[in-house]
């Protein structure tokens, strides 16, 4: 059993800095968080200064609780906290939409992190996406945002949007068009990563090198009949990850990204290339290390010639039936189907 | 070789490499110290402090799962043992063992009932009875839920 009391020490915790208290409270739920402040007035005024609202998974919705929120963020406007991150995700049975007043006060307080979740629902045949609310589109001290289950839809007056310090953007269950991939291209010049999973609308994917920051890309397609994306065209200089995954043999057919001269891993999965696309890929892209292929239909026969290459994976290809490979630092190169199984390295 | 002399009196002789993970100490030593002494850090605390250094003064990626193993297991300790280290980390300005200790800590509070948590953190009630009431109301929805446990570790 724990001591609970050291009678040289006491009540060490609460002699910690305000910010340390901070940060362990970050790790807990908004309400236990709030518990604490009935402890004492360093705990209380931890509470109340905490720029950490992680309201997780709401089961537990009523009308008292909009009245919370309400409180809770209008306390942090008046104080002036610079909040750093704040998440909340409803379920569909929450009946209660995303209120634009609290993204307001969030802008307000320069938030640095947003993670807004509804559930999605999958009714006659249509996904049903949660409205977003419009005033995101103006979190210009934004560095992380994540958003799950919603429409995504540009403001109606003039369709731009300014979140020029966004670093990472995560899409999961959206429904999006080019409209506002274009308006993201334009607005966010410090993007570094993009995710895009399970997303809907989108018949072409298209990055014009207008984002030099650009590090990592992510796609996972949902499966057919509701993936529309056909087309692939990345232009960006500094990108090094890139990965795009069809969850089925999806309807991909163009896939340009010849441009991304720095890129060292990419990974692609039931996306249908050919072997000339694959020979001249290795052309463009001489800093190439890490090279995964999973379920593509269409390749026949693999010619590699590549410096830098040093890991190749290739799975699941079985319509493959010859690799040539001049690749003088290959140190891994795992390469199995139905008709046969290589393992080096 | 850089010594280190704990609130104890014990004194540690460690590399220099080793010791540069901590922002403190590192200052000292861009200013030309090689005595340091560490009032504010008892020599169990040291110990432990000293020991997680050396271990991630080695970061190749072949150590990496073993870091990590290192670092899970560094946790288990006891609330007392974590507040030390919290302590002697923020002093030390050792970044990366904060980051540790903050989810471990936030771990051990998450589920207790606010009863439990103020004894194990011997925390005293500094609110007048009235203050306590109005608190405790504000914050009413904080209190509703299920996960309601008292033990004291």
């Amino acid at each position: 059993m724990e001591g609970s009391s050291d009678a040289t020490c006491g009540d060490r915790i609460s002699k910690l800095p305000e910010p340390i208290l901070h940060h362990i409270l970050s790790f807990l739920h908004a309400k236990h968080a709030a518990r604490m402040s009935t402890l004492s007035k360093v705990w209380d005024s931890a509470w109340n200064s905490l720029p950490y609202l992680d309201f997780g998974e709401i089961f537990w919705w009523s009308k008292d609780l909009n009245v919370v929120m309400d409180q809770t963020l209008a306390s942090r406007k008046k104080h002036k906290i610079s909040m750093q991150r704040f998440s909340l995700w409803l379920s569909y049975y929450a009946c209660l939409s995303y209120d634009d007043r609290w993204i307001k006060i969030l802008i307000a307080c320069n938030i640095k992190e947003l993670n807004l979740r509804v559930e999605t629902h999958y009714y006659r045949g249509n996904f049903l996406y949660g409205s977003l609310p419009v005033a995101i589109f103006a979190a210009k001290s934004l560095n992380v945002l994540s958003l799950h289950g919603f429409n995504i839809e540009l403001p109606a007056d003039d369709g731009t949007i300014n979140l020029s310090s966004l670093r990472e953007l995560h899409l999961s269950f959206v429904f999006l068009d080019e409209q506002f991939i274009k308006a993201m291209c334009t607005s966010c010049c410090n993007l570094e990563h993009l995710s895009l999973q399970y997303f809907n609308g989108l018949t072409s994917f298209q990055v014009g090198g207008t984002l030099p920051k650009l590090k990592m890309i992510n796609l996972v397609n949902l499966e057919p009949p509701d993936s529309l994306l056909q087309l692939v065209d990345i232009v960006a200089i500094n990108l090094k990850n890139l990965s795009i995954s069809n969850k089925f043999y999806g309807n991909i057919n163009v896939v340009r990204i010849t441009a991304c001269k720095a890129l060292k891993n990419l990974y692609l999965n039931c996306v249908d290339i050919t072997d000339n696309w694959l020979e001249e890929l290795f052309y463009s892209l001489k800093n190439l290390e890490k090279f995964d292929l999973i379920c593509c239909k269409a390749l026949k026969i693999m010619k590699i010639t590549s410096e830098r290459l040093k890991q190749l994976r290739v799975v699941d290809c079985h319509n493959l039936i010859a690799v040539e490979l001049d690749t003088p630092n290959l140190i891994k190169f795992h390469c199995f189907n139905e008709k046969f199984k290589v393992f080096l390295g | 070789m850089i010594t280190l002399q704990s609130s104890d009196k014990d004194v540690f002789e460690i590399e220099q490499s080793i010791l540069i993970q901590s922002g403190t100490i590192k200052n000292m030593v861009e200013d030309d110290f090689t005595f340091i002494p560490l009032p504010s850090v008892d020599t169990e605390t040291l110990i432990k402090i000293i020991e997680y250094m050396k271990k991630h003064a080695d970061k190749t990626d072949s150590k990496e799962k073993n870091i990590k193993e290192f670092d899970k297991d560094f946790m288990k300790k006891t609330l007392n043992e974590l507040f030390a280290l919290v302590f002697a980390a923020n002093y030390l300005h050792i970044s990366s063992l904060l980051e540790l200790l903050y989810p471990s800590i936030a771990d051990r509070i998450k589920d207790k009932i606010t009863e439990a948590i103020r004894q194990i953190f011997s925390i005293r009630c500094d609110f007048t009875p009235e203050e306590e009431r109005r608190i405790i109301m504000d914050n009413k929805w904080a209190h509703e839920g299920t996960e309601i446990e008292g033990t004291l570790d």
